[in-house]
């Protein structure tokens, strides 16, 4: 499952903040379309004194800028908005004071005098005045006259002695001395900051790599469009069959077609019944268009998908996703953690996803939680401890867990934890009854049947939970009937339950399967004859 | 390997310059001197070591080697070989980088050369600037480092801000940082005064030339900003009080008072501590300057490289590279002895009222520009200082200032006035009193009516202009010798000084002309039309598609006629960057000295016509132009003065000029004799 | 001062710069030092509208046939008005938090200088969270709330008061810290 790299959480909301406000300012240093002709009113009278009020206005979205000078939307409308007002009769102060009411002082490029001012209009009178006084003052000191004027230098001669150059000062052990300390710090300093590795590259020396490189980039988008086309073609041939729209999708993504690639994914969702694995891919693909932002209309399929699979990884991941976007990165961490539980260790998006998980961390301050529940590490740290010990913590764990899962019997993955933790203890039987639990909260998932049932055959639990085993079994047929693990439990349950022929038929056929020389193919013999 | 090479010298650099702050320090203490000298070779090395790191990223930046990750963000393959260049330096890393660069090169100027100061106190200066060096390496290796890399390289550029592919904007930053960077000199120079507990005024007059110069780059810088706003961001305007603009105007300004106390430092020994002051305050201004940009902490038009978190490193320097030597001045200040005895009608008092008023006006500009911050933090109230309030507060400040310079100058130091002074000043009075009613009222006439603000800014003009042309023709007045001999031996000191303060006649003329009487239309025109303005035709011809070396250009072909007689074709662009994509406007501007025929185009199609923007500025290049004679100014006084000998040499010369009235207060009186006769 | 001792005390006209610079330097730090930890935002402005009676905002209904909408209609209850806009990033960025606060309280969407069929598109693909949408085309609405970007959201008591205005997408810590607790106790 490819989880595009683009909807790593990065701190959306901080870059849209970002972009917002390089707009602000490229706004500001693209001039000269301020006033423009339309606005202006045709008395001139009226016109000049509304010049002379946009002058003294401040653009509030610019960078000092009146809004006479200022080419921003907003400028443009508090002109407008200025030249209304004096249409509409009203006086230079009238309006000054109506545009301060709306967005206070700052607009007002002449401070009005207020209290808050005070200071500033006085400064000038402050400084003359004070530094009135500090003149006549210091002339009044100066004024008596200073007969001994005592020059408090140091004494050092007035001019370099000519004897002083280096050779005869600086001893040579001193000059060796100094040169090693300015070479040996630079060089300390130099390789902490330095890349002594990397050579020079001047452009007139890549011409061929430059070359090279927009070839392939050409290659690349040549290869996509032929791809896109392709995609498009087949389902224009065959639109009832659903892996022709997921390969248009695939295609319209990576052609950057965001809209194509939502139309192809919900055509599918509808072939698909909401399968929930399309289900996400569409939120995906929404949140993608938006620039990585899960939207609040992703966020909707996102909780669709999960909640006819709560194990479908996308989905957990976009959901995480979300969590972070809002800023709640322990939910963020939760929901991820849950992912990892539900991977297979080498899935692909495992590294992704621990990164991800300790961005959040590092984000949100957390400590990553451990994760619930005793997982491999745990029990291998359990084994080296004494015997007593280990079975106390092991115990302490898996009723933790067992509690938590009465209440939340859906986490299929803390039912097959809890197994594996059961197992370690030696109580069979209940991990057993774990497993069965397992199966029925993944019910999708045919792998859970699978252990589940292997392990009442591997326990000789048959008889103990057959009704457990016909229901995980007819799953497992339903999702995987050719799987030579589904033909082998047949004919074994088959052979249980008496029906000989049934289990010799199943047996058969998966003997039929297997090569010649399969180890296990001399086994099934033995047990066919045996029946 | 270029590129690690250059990481590896700056790296060099940066322990050099740490050991050349601190060691020299400790050993002039305890008398080692020979290592103490070591200061001077060391300043020459870190300065070798920048310019191959500055180098090596030129070499990328030229190479497009976009395994340098400042390289893939601020240029591109498509981009013409300047902005290439200058894209070197038009991003945060790359400037600081550059500002690094002139911090060493002025480091390395006063190793080398600095003939007869005072060894120890060399020596202490150079340390003082590589303490200086040694906060921005650090400040460039670990928080901005131009040497990042990237493994792989992208396959071409981001490009450069298109707004900044500018030659103004190539040369602005450079400029400016020279300004700001000299500034460091007279910085280091204080410090070490401090450190020293000796300022005299051998002090001054090695300090002067470095003030001196960061003050003509400071004033050519901070215009070429003012330009580049002028003509790029196309709202016709120069100045708009942005923090950023502050930024740079307040250390103007200290700059400007220093330069004026250090004269009384050196003729007179006196205003040592207050010297010391300013010296450190200007540079400490352009820290909070790029501090400012820097941490994005105040919102601006150009804060194109802004980040909190580089704020708190630069805020970090700038503690201690303010609070210490401010913190050394309150503590060894006291100590320097000043000796006073003048009057107050003198060009000391002169002088005083000059650093009095540029003070003020920079503290008002300082508090207008952070009170908002303060504000904010305090109570949490957001309010704006624009515009108005820098009118209302710095302009008449300033304005005092302009009618102080009609006067000062033609005093004499230590007391009283010249004989004739008084006949200078009552002439240049007339003169401005009938000349200025008389444009009141013709303006009245024409104009519907002009403010006080204006009419007080006209008739200051002319009082200006006219004292200094009063003061020129009352020197060369021939007594025995001729006109043209009396003008041979003026002093170029006192010519640089006339020049720069005709440069302010300048600069004033082009604000006001500007302020007073430009003209302004918005229409929407389809081609063909023909807009008057100002008493010319402006003619839509067409608005067609262009292709640029990399952008696309809307062009509106505009045919700019006067009574029939058609002056230029203005083509006022609109420009699409196709790497950047970003949209700039170009002006189209028809520079005169009479004043500027201004042309934007803005939005619009064929079917409904373009929005134009069309502007008759008379007089508005006299502001840059009066910057430039200041600067030129400036540097005639700077480099005659360069051009003497040493104090020492010359004590028992008498002098010849009210600027350079002797050295030693035996000859005080007789040189102001012979200066005001 | 007749006779001066070599060794001077401090004067307190020469600490006046050092005071003025670390007062200034004081107010750099608290602001960065705000900055940094995301409390202080300079595109964030204090609103007037704060404590006044909602402006009397009547927009047309996104769906058209419906009739007029306003914030008056939903008086006796508490309100959030939310200005948003499909062509606005940061308003896809808060939709998660509507659909969060939609359970709490009513929210009245006001569509800011948007196509009507942009915003269908835009609740479609970021879903609905709002009571009602007031179409806005010529930003008029929002200029009366005083609304200079959008996104920006109103807090309004049942008696149509503005109790809160918060400019910008509500992010976790706006929706935590902020609002919900602010819904909370008018309920």
């Amino acid at each position: 499952m490819p989880l595009s790299s683009a909807t790593r959480p990065m701190r959306r909301w901080a870059l849209l903040i970002c972009l917002g406000l390089a707009a602000a300012v490229t706004g500001a240093a693209t001039p000269a379309n301020a006033l423009t002709p339309e606005e202006m009113l045709a008395d001139p009278v009226l016109e000049q004194r509304a010049r002379d009020l946009s002058q003294g206005l401040r653009c509030l979205v610019c960078q000092n800028q009146s809004i006479d000078d200022s080419d921003a939307e907003l400028a443009r409308d508090l002109r407008t908005e200025v030249r209304r007002r004096l249409t509409a009769g009203q006086s230079d102060a009238d309006i000054l004071d109506a545009i301060r009411d709306t967005y206070g002082d700052y607009v007002l490029l002449n401070p009005p005098i207020a209290p808050s001012t005070w200071i500033l209009w006085a400064a000038p009178a402050i400084i003359l005045a004070g530094g009135a006084l500090l003149v006549f003052a210091a002339r009044r000191r100066d004024d008596i006259p200073d007969k001994d004027s005592p020059l408090p230098a140091r004494e050092t001669p007035a001019r370099s002695p000519e004897h002083v150059s280096l050779k005869s000062s600086v001893a040579g052990r001193q000059a060796v001395a100094l040169f090693s300390l300015v070479v040996g710090c630079s060089l300390l300093i130099y390789l902490a900051l330095g890349r002594a590795d990397l050579p020079d590259r001047p452009l007139a020396e890549r011409t061929a790599e430059i070359a090279a490189l927009k070839d392939t980039a050409q290659q690349d988008n040549a290869d996509r469009v032929a791809r896109f086309d392709a995609a498009r073609a087949a389902v224009e041939a065959e639109p009832e069959r659903v892996s022709n729209w997921l390969e248009l999708a695939m295609a319209a993504a990576d052609a950057g077609r965001s809209e194509t690639e939502v139309t192809a994914l919900r055509q599918a969702m509808v072939l698909t019944d909401d399968d929930p694995t399309i289900v996400s891919m569409l939120a995906e693909a929404l949140s993608r268009a938006a620039d990585g932002q899960i939207t609040i209309p992703a966020r909707a399929l996102v909780e669709q998908a999960l909640a006819a699979n709560p194990a479908e990884p996308r989905a957990l991941f976009l959901y995480g996703l979300a969590a972070y976007q809002d800023g709640d990165y322990a939910a963020a961490i939760d929901n991820w953690q849950q992912l990892q539980r539900v991977s297979s260790a080498d899935a692909p998006w495992m590294p992704l996803l621990a990164d991800n998980i300790a961005d959040a961390a590092a984000a949100g301050g957390i400590e990553v939680p451990v994760s619930p529940g005793p997982d491999a590490a745990d029990i291998a740290a359990a084994s080296e401890m004494s015997t007593e010990d280990r079975d106390a913590m092991i115990a302490g764990m898996v009723d933790g867990l067992a509690a938590r899962l009465e209440d939340n019997p859906e986490d299929g993955p803390g039912w097959q934890r809890l197994a594996r933790a059961y197992d370690v203890l030696g109580r069979t039987e209940a991990a057993q009854d774990a497993l069965v639990s397992a199966a029925d909260a993944l019910i999708a998932d045919a792998d859970a049947q699978l252990a589940a049932l292997q392990a009442i055959v591997a326990g000789n639990a048959e008889d103990r939970l057959a009704d457990d085993a016909d229901r995980l079994l007819a799953r497992l047929v339903e999702m995987a009937p050719a799987r030579p693990e589904t033909l082998y439990l047949r004919g074994h349950f088959a052979a249980t339950n008496g029906d000989v022929e049934a289990a010799r038929a199943f047996w058969q056929q998966l003997l039929d399967r297997l090569p010649e020389d399969a180890p296990i193919a001399g086994q099934l013999r033995a047990a066919i004859e045996a029946l | 390997m270029i590129n690690e090479l250059g990481h590896f010298a700056l790296v060099l650099a940066f322990v050099l310059s740490v050991l050349t702050g601190t060691l020299p320090l400790f050993a002039l203490r305890r008398g080692w001197h020979g290592l103490a000298h070591l200061a001077v070779p060391a300043t020459m090395l870190i300065a070798a070591f920048v310019f191959i790191a500055f180098a090596a990223l030129i070499s990328a930046f030229l190479a497009s080697d976009f395994s340098l990750a400042l390289v893939a963000s601020h240029s591109h393959s498509a981009k013409p070989l300047i902005y290439k260049i200058s894209g070197t330096w038009g991003n945060h890393e790359g400037s600081l980088l550059l500002w690094i660069v002139i911090l060493a090169l002025f480091g390395a100027l006063l190793a080398m050369g600095g003939r007869g100061m005072a060894w120890a106190l060399k020596i202490r200066t150079l340390a003082v600037q590589a303490l200086i060096s040694a906060g921005f390496l650090a400040f460039s290796l670990f928080t901005s480092n131009p040497f990042a890399r990237l493994d792989p390289p992208p396959v071409d550029g981001r490009g450069l801000n298109p707004i900044l592919q500018d030659p103004g904007l190539a040369l602005h930053p450079p400029t400016l940082y020279l300004g700001y960077v000299g500034l460091s000199m007279a910085f280091a120079f204080a410090v070490a005064g401090l450190i020293e507990g000796r300022i005299d005024r051998d002090w001054a007059r090695h300090m002067r030339p470095w003030v001196t110069a960061a003050w003509c780059a400071l004033t050519i810088g901070i215009a070429l900003g003012s330009w580049w706003a002028y003509y790029e961001l196309g709202w016709g305007g120069w100045w708009f009080w942005d923090p950023v603009e502050n930024a740079s105007l307040m250390p103007w300004l200290a700059a400007t008072a220093l330069l004026h106390s250090t004269i009384v430092v050196e003729q007179r020994g006196t205003l040592k501590s207050w010297t010391v002051l300013l010296a450190i305050l200007a540079f400490s201004l352009s820290l909070v300057g790029t501090f400012i940009v820097r941490s994005g902490l105040l919102t601006s038009v150009h804060s194109f490289a802004s980040d909190p978190a580089r704020g708190v490193f630069i805020l970090g320097i700038l503690m201690v590279a303010v609070g210490v030597p401010l913190l050394l001045f309150a503590v060894r200040g006291p100590q320097l002895v000043s000796r006073g005895d003048f009057n107050i009608i003198s060009r000391e008092g002169a002088l005083i009222l000059n650093n009095f008023l540029l003070t003020s006006a920079t503290v008002v500009v300082l508090v207008g520009t952070f009170y908002p911050l303060g504000l904010e933090m305090v109570t949490g109230a957001r309010i704006t200082v624009g515009p108005p309030y820098f009118d209302a507060t710095f302009n008449p400040i300033m304005g005092v200032l302009v009618a102080a310079m009609g006067i000062g100058p033609l005093l004499a130091w230590r007391r009283g006035t010249v004989p004739g002074t008084r006949r200078i000043i009552t002439i240049s009075g007339v003169i401005t009193v009938v000349l200025g009613v008389a444009i009141a009222m013709a303006t009245t006439a024409f104009a519907s009516g002009i403010s006080i603000a204006g009419i007080a800014g006209i008739g200051l003009l002319i009082w200006l202009g006219s004292a200094i042309i009063a003061d020129i023709t009352y020197r060369l007045k021939p007594a025995k010798a001729g006109v043209a001999a009396r003008a041979a031996r003026l002093p170029a000191p006192m010519i640089g000084m006339w020049t720069a303060h005709f440069g302010m006649v300048v600069f004033l003329a082009g604000a006001i002309g500007n302020g007073l009487f430009a003209t302004e239309v918005v229409v929407r025109a389809m081609p063909g039309d023909v807009i008057d303005i100002a008493g010319r035709q402006m003619t839509l011809r067409t608005v067609e598609a262009r292709q640029g070396p990399n952008y696309i250009t809307e062009t509106a072909v505009i045919e700019l006629r006067e009574d029939g007689r058609m002056l230029a074709v203005l083509t006022p662009e609109k420009r699409f960057y196709t790497a950047e994509r970003q949209t700039t406007t170009e002006a189209a501007i028809r520079p005169r000295i009479s004043g500027d025929d201004y042309a934007v185009l803005g939005d619009g199609t064929a079917e409904t016509g373009y929005t134009l923007r069309l502007y008759r500025k008379p007089l508005v290049s006299w502001i840059w132009a009066g910057a430039g004679i200041m600067a030129i100014g400036g540097a005639v006084a700077g480099i005659a003065r360069a051009r003497r000998r040493p104090l020492s040499t010359r004590a028992a010369r008498p002098a010849d000029n009210a600027y350079d009235t002797g050295s030693t207060a035996e000859n005080d009186d007789d040189a102001a004799q012979k200066a005001g006769v | 001062m007749q006779d001066r001792p070599s060794g001077r005390p401090l004067r307190a006209s020469f600490l006046i710069p050092l005071v003025a610079f670390l007062v200034l330097a004081g107010f750099a730090t608290a602001a960065l030092m705000a900055t940094l930890r995301g409390e202080r935002d300079v595109s964030q402005l204090p609103s007037t509208m704060i404590g006044k009676a909602v402006p009397d905002v009547v927009l047309p209904r996104l769906d058209a046939e419906a009739g007029d909408v306003g914030p008056a209609q939903f008086a006796g209850a508490p309100l959030l008005v939310n200005v948003f806009a499909s062509w606005c990033a940061p308003c896809r960025a808060e939709a998660p938090a509507l659909a969060i606060l939609e359970e709490d309280i009513r929210i009245l969407g006001i569509a800011y200088k948007d196509k009507p069929a942009d915003t269908r598109a835009f609740l479609q693909q970021y879903g609905n969270p709002f009571v009602a949408i007031g179409v806005d085309r010529d930003g008029a609405g929002g200029m009366a709330l005083g609304v200079y970007g959008v996104p920006e959201t109103f807090l309004l008591d049942a008696d149509g008061t503005i109790l809160l205005r918060h400019a910008g997408p509500i992010d976790r810590r706006v929706l935590e810290d902020i609002l919900l607790p602010r819904i909370q106790e008018l309920q």
